[in-house]
């Protein structure tokens, strides 16, 4: 995939997770700036916020399923911040949005201390993702209680 | 005897704490129906270093974080603060 389409794509599941956001009835703003996290989460009663990382990659169909991959930053998953930053990480198939995977930088972080899921290359954990009807993983790691995990957002009515 | 891991993040206006995740297996193992907090940020209204946290802080962030006792911190082998994306130790208090 050329840079130019990477960057389409990227958009595009950015947006996509914004409009899920929007959606449930939570505010979402963009950073002027792309220095880390992608869109900010809001509370508008509280002024609660979440740090978002919209990672977007394209579904590669396999003999069962799809297989995804995605690359995160190792600086950005060992650092530590308050509020924490959440990862979503967006897969779209031909025919629209398959899966959104929705996991803290924490979760992930113990996911690659303890269990070395994904692989290191050049400063960044690739995640190479693969689902079918029965299971969802990377690494072996099952990432079902992820998917579509949208629980610290639950829908608000205004 | 491999003492307590405490992962620090510094920003601008603090600092988050968490236990490293082979810290919290290792005492997860050890402490039935433990429930620890799972991160501890300290504020300061002003800019600041890692300098103006005194020793009894140090040892009050990783008992909070532990919910321990400093004793049986001090039983496990102690405690270290450290970065992890560079592994700096910015702090520590081993057992004797």
């Amino acid at each position: 995939m050329s840079r130019k389409q990477n960057l389409y794509v990227g958009r595009a599941g950015q947006m996509a997770v914004m409009a899920e956001l929007l959606w449930r009835g939570w505010n979402v703003a963009l950073p002027e700036v792309d220095v880390g996290e992608d869109v900010f989460v809001v509370k508008d009663e509280s002024g609660e916020l979440w740090r978002v990382q919209v990672k977007t990659a394209t579904a590669k169909p396999q003999q069962t399923g799809y297989s995804a991959q995605f690359k995160v930053s190792l600086k950005q998953l060992e650092t530590l911040r308050t509020p924490d930053l959440v990862y979503i990480f967006a897969i779209r198939g031909m025919a629209g949005w398959e899966t959104f995977i929705v996991i803290d930088r924490s979760t992930l972080y113990r996911e690659h201390e303890l269990h070395r899921i994904g692989s290191i290359s050049q400063g960044n954990l690739v995640l190479r993702v693969s689902q079918d009807d029965s299971f969802l993983r990377c690494s072996e790691r099952d990432l079902l209680p992820y998917k579509g995990d949208w629980s610290r957002w639950p829908v608000l009515s205004h | 005897m491999s003492p307590i891991v405490i992962e620090v993040g510094k920003q601008m206006n603090g600092a988050t704490f968490r236990l490293s995740p082979k810290t919290e297996v290792l005492l997860e193992s050890r402490i039935p129906d433990w429930s620890p907090a799972s991160s501890i940020f300290v504020s300061f209204d002003t800019q600041w270093d890692f300098d103006r946290l005194h020793g009894p802080m140090w040892t009050q962030i990783a008992m909070l974080l532990t919910s321990l006792s400093e004793e049986q911190i001090q039983n496990l082998g102690g405690f270290i603060f450290m970065s992890p994306s560079d592994k700096e130790v910015v702090f520590e208090s081993r057992a004797a």
